[in-house]
């Protein structure tokens, strides 16, 4: 579904079509639980997210501005829940995170995201995204998973793009020092299921 | 958007391709980190790319590290096992618990029901203790009594409060002896007038009763009224305080009232 064709399904839905929402739906919910479950970690909180995100841009289609890209919509607000979610459940009150917040009321969400993903990556590449700071990570998904260019990277992170390069290469460093502390033992077996 | 490979790449490139190449690293010579990062961003062109893999040969941990991560990498992209929501997104969206999902819907249920449980209980205890106690209960305001606002006020304010209570406890003893029944609205009406008058102008009325003649009783109450009010009037330079006062006595009527009893009596 290229631009054009999106937008008129858009249309469609906000006028209440509920196919055209159905649509909507599907297109864009596998992404957008993929990009939750790498991003927190957890299934039940992946599903959780994305419902809510859907049902609050479904009923919100007539704010929708065209002349951005409808999934930069949708994970921008996936990632609003995500991060309110993580503010409700998850007060931040360790020490180490007390000496981690930033003070400047931008991002006070990001050391309780950083506490909720350190429980809960298990698998070899959650181990390794573990190692990055929340921006690092964030970035590295979109643009690795997502496949998102560095531009509408830094349209959704609200950033310049010079810096989500900055962070893109930063945390694949890391990645590659982790994987070679590891001695990749873990990407060797993922290697080994994925037949490579 | 990032290109395959797999460990493959690393066997030895054809001679010829070789020569192409920029010159390779020396032995322990590393692969800078931007070339990596140049790879990994997919901004190097078909033909570095290929020296950069037979540098690789060369730089055994950089390659190592690179393999990994590309592998790592790769796996993010692999498919994830998605359910589909279309059904109970469509339905939230329609109405059958918009903005919650289920077990929040169930939650807030439990709390209106609490909710309604409060407000029955505290109704029906505020029912029974008006059928024990009537006027036990009651939300309206009710007003206070001029020596009670007196007790209450600020400090300035409320010396003028005490001095026209004084005051008026003068005008009381004065028209006690005469005072009937008769008398009690021309007294109330006195002492409306009179608050009035003089704490509403109490800078510039000399006569503030002179609307209390013509009865006997109350020209008497009135004299009492502008001898008591003397100790005020001395006091004109706080307009402001008996000002205070004068709004406190006037809002409240049945304060008032309540004087002009007292005073009658």
């Amino acid at each position: 579904m290229n631009r054009a064709e999106e937008q008129a399904v858009i249309e469609k839905a906000a006028a209440g079509d509920k196919a055209a929402g159905s649509t909507l739906i599907k297109a864009h919910q596998a992404s957008l639980y993929a990009y939750m479950l790498r991003l927190s970690g957890k299934p039940d909180v992946a599903e959780d997210i994305v419902q809510d995100a859907f049902v609050r841009v479904l009923t919100n289609l007539h704010r929708f501005d065209p002349r951005y890209r409808f999934s930069t919509w949708l994970f921008t607000i996936a990632k609003r829940l995500y991060v309110n979610a993580c503010q409700k459940h998850k007060p931040v009150y360790d020490s180490e995170i007390v000496g981690a917040f930033r003070g400047n009321g931008e991002e006070p969400s990001l050391p309780t995201i950083e506490s909720e993903f350190r429980g809960h990556a298990r698998d070899s590449i959650g181990k390794a995204l573990e190692q990055l700071s929340p921006e690092q990570r964030e970035i590295i998904i979109l643009f690795h998973q997502q496949e998102w260019p560095i531009a509408m990277i830094a349209q959704h992170m609200a950033m310049p793009e010079g810096t989500v390069k900055s962070h893109l290469h930063r945390g694949r460093r890391r990645m590659r020092r982790f994987f070679e502390q590891m001695k990749s033992p873990v990407v060797a077996n993922e290697m080994e299921v994925s037949g490579e | 958007m990032m290109r395959d490979f797999v460990p493959d790449d690393f066997l030895p490139e054809p001679d010829a391709l070789r020569d192409e190449a920029e010159s390779p690293p020396t032995e322990g010579e590393r692969i800078p980190d931007e070339l990596v990062d140049a790879f990994f961003d997919d901004e190097i062109d078909e033909e570095a790319s290929r020296a950069f893999m037979r540098d690789l040969r060369d730089d055994h941990e950089t390659a190592r590290q690179v393999v990994s991560t590309n592998s790592a990498l790769e796996s993010l992209r692999r498919p994830v096992s998605t359910p589909d929501f279309t059904g109970s997104i469509m339905d939230r969206v329609h109405g059958k618990s918009p903005w919650l999902s289920g077990r929040q819907f169930a939650m807030l249920g439990h709390w209106r029901l609490a909710a309604a449980a409060c407000v029955l209980v505290l109704m029906t205890g505020a029912f029974l203790a008006q059928r024990m106690a009537p006027g036990a209960v009651s939300f309206t305001q009710r007003d206070a009594p001029v020596s009670q606002l007196a007790e209450t006020l600020p400090v300035t304010t409320s010396d003028i409060a005490r001095t026209v209570n004084v005051s008026l406890d003068t005008a009381q003893r004065m028209v006690t002896d005469r005072a009937t029944s008769a008398n009690h609205d021309a007294g109330t009406f006195c002492f409306n007038t009179f608050s009035r008058e003089y704490f509403a102008t109490v800078a510039g009325s000399d006569n503030p009763g002179a609307e209390c003649g013509g009865d006997t009783e109350a020209t008497d109450w009135k004299s009492g009224c502008e001898s008591a009010c003397g100790i005020v009037r001395s006091r004109r330079d706080d307009h402001r305080a008996a000002t205070s006062v004068f709004n406190v006595v006037h809002t409240s009527d049945r304060a008032t009232n309540d004087v002009g009893t007292i005073i009658i009596k």
